[in-house]
């Protein structure tokens, strides 16, 4: 990199972020599936990489990325948060082309940030030619912090991902909302919609082999609203597993694994509360 | 005035089809020009150069076309210049590409139901013994003599530099992402062979740098470099079309005013020359 050779050391120790990735094409895959809003918060600790995307203060987003996945990454203090346009800085990661993980080319990256109201820096950089970006960030507005505690849940499904996906992708949409049920007396996950034309059942059985594992405490019945689901496809089209855990209060939380390299993996969670206006039925 | 044209050579078809898409993709409407040498198409917005961009494309008749004559106007203009809609050439083009290997193209000047058309004439291979014959015919105006000083052959420009355009593969792409950021982008380039593509807005400033660039040309007594802001959209459409394959590419700016590319190749020439904009 000709041109940023000269870069001194001081600048360098402004840094309180930076990331180096020999493969560009791996963020912009996780981040391009939790895209459904522009504004994402960035909160960078010594644990990796969290970027969250909200809607109407109910469905979120995150997209977990552990500093193992990139060449470097070097954290200054105990967080780091700021806010910038995902769609931008999507635009600036997929600068060389757009084409998938798995094709030819591996644009490098460079991604700094200076503190506090400075822009994040992203320096990428294929075939010799060197792109240079600057992303204004902005005050970061708080996000709903969703606390899973494990006492609170009430059912809990680890699937395939691809089961899940065909059964999203047919779910009659002339229906409000959709319904996940399980009981530790049912055989089956069952998963229902309400529709112009009738109810329709969807029945996974506990035993078979799309179904990893299923543990139910005890009868557990909730509604959510079918458009608030939308946001949870992207990232369910690239994962190959899927946990579900609903609690008490009928929040739904779903964990996305995606491989992204040879032994790596990233994870994309979903929250989405459930429909509370409806009457719940049996 | 007559014309008739033959093609038979399989890599001149699609050169020639390679061609003729990316004028329509360019222009709502197109001129041809004949000549006994060459043929041009010629696509301009408007009728001052250095309002709109211009498009210029000249192709060597004796490379394309087996058979090949022509009658201009007169003896004296011995030239025929013609106008056509691009949208009425889109299905002709199809139906070129999807046909597969033709075995000849005939282009004509013809006339039907009394008005001047060109008319495509595609010898396609089939089944049987036979040959299929797909005949198109594109209605066109004949350009009238006093108009044909609008569309003369642009001066050689005289730029501050000029250099060889870089991979315009990771060009496209990088423009491709940039349209959907800002209108506008500044092109600057060094006689030291650096050439820079950046947009600025509020959110974001991006650039992208071509390092180690063949300097074709620079005007000695000029700046050791020159800038110049162009609309991303048009940029855009333009290198739409590299996959024609040119042989060179070169990029020349003149200080504000214009950047022009010109897409070399033995048989033909392209050029785009896109006007500055100046900073509000």
């Amino acid at each position: 990199m000709p041109h940023f050779s000269s870069q001194n050391i001081s600048v360098e120790q402004n840094h309180v972020l930076m990331i180096r990735m020999d493969n560009a094409k791996i963020i912009s895959h996780i981040l391009k599936a939790i895209n459904f809003k522009e504004n994402s918060v960035f909160c960078c600790t010594k644990d990796g990489l969290k970027v969250t995307v909200e809607d109407m203060k109910s469905v979120q987003l995150n997209a977990f990325i552990e500093p193992g996945i990139f060449q470097s990454y070097v954290v200054k203090e105990e967080e780091i948060k700021f806010q910038l346009n995902l769609t931008v800085l999507l635009e600036c990661l997929n600068v060389f082309g757009s084409s998938g993980l798995q094709s030819g080319t591996s644009p490098a990256l460079k991604l700094y940030y200076n503190g506090h109201g400075t822009p994040v820096s992203i320096l990428l950089e294929e075939s010799g030619v060197i792109t240079d970006c600057k992303i204004r960030t902005v005050h970061f507005d708080p996000v709903l912090d969703y606390d899973f505690g494990t006492s609170n849940v009430i059912g809990r499904i680890i699937m395939s991902s691809e089961c899940l996906k065909e059964v999203f992708c047919e779910l009659d949409s002339t229906s409000d909302c959709v319904q996940f049920s399980m009981s530790p007396d049912s055989a089956n996950f069952r998963i229902t919609t309400f529709g112009h034309s009738g109810t329709y059942h969807v029945d996974i059985p506990k035993a078979s082999d799309v179904i990893e594992s299923l543990r139910c405490t005890s009868p557990v019945s909730f509604k959510y609203k079918l458009s608030l689901m939308k946001p949870s496809i992207r990232p369910l089209g690239i994962a190959q597993k899927v946990s579900l855990r609903i609690d008490d209060t009928g929040l739904i939380c779903f964990q996305f694994m995606i491989k992204v390299e040879d032994n790596h993996n990233c994870y994309i969670d979903f929250y989405c509360p459930a429909d509370v206006d409806f009457e719940e039925d049996e | 005035m007559k014309f008739r044209g033959k093609m038979i050579d399989p890599n001149c078809i699609k050169q020639f089809i390679g061609i003729l898409g990316c004028m329509t993709k360019l222009g709502k409407s197109c001129i041809l020009r004949i000549t006994t040498t060459d043929l041009y198409f010629i696509v301009r917005e408007s009728q001052t150069i250095s309002a709109s961009p211009l498009i210029w494309c000249a192709l060597d008749e004796g490379h394309f076309f087996s058979e090949f004559g022509m009658e201009g106007l007169s003896t004296v203009d011995n030239e025929i210049y013609l106008e056509f809609v691009a949208e009425n050439v889109a299905r002709t083009l199809s139906a070129l590409k999807v046909s597969g290997t033709a075995k000849s193209v005939k282009i004509k000047l013809t006339k039907k139901l009394s008005s001047p058309c060109l008319t495509f004439e595609i010898d396609l291979p089939s089944g049987t013994n036979h040959s299929r014959l797909v005949v198109h015919d594109i209605p066109v105006n004949l350009v009238p003599r006093r108009l044909w000083n609008d569309y003369l052959e642009p001066e050689a420009m005289d730029p501050d530099i000029s250099v060889h355009m870089p991979q315009l593969r990771l060009m496209k792409s990088i423009v491709e992402r940039m349209k959907n950021l800002a209108n506008m982008a500044t092109i600057h380039v060094t006689s030291e062979g650096l050439l820079t593509l950046t947009v600025e807005t509020e959110a974001v400033s991006v650039t992208s740098h071509f390092d180690n660039l063949h300097v074709e040309k620079k005007s000695i007594g000029k700046e050791e470099e020159a800038s110049v802001t162009i609309e991303l959209k048009r940029l855009s459409n333009f290198l739409g079309h590299e996959q024609l394959n040119p042989q060179k590419v070169v990029c020349d700016v003149l200080q504000s005013k214009l950047m022009h590319l010109n897409f070399l190749s033995d048989s033909y020439t392209l050029q785009y020359f896109l006007p500055g904009i100046n900073d509000q």
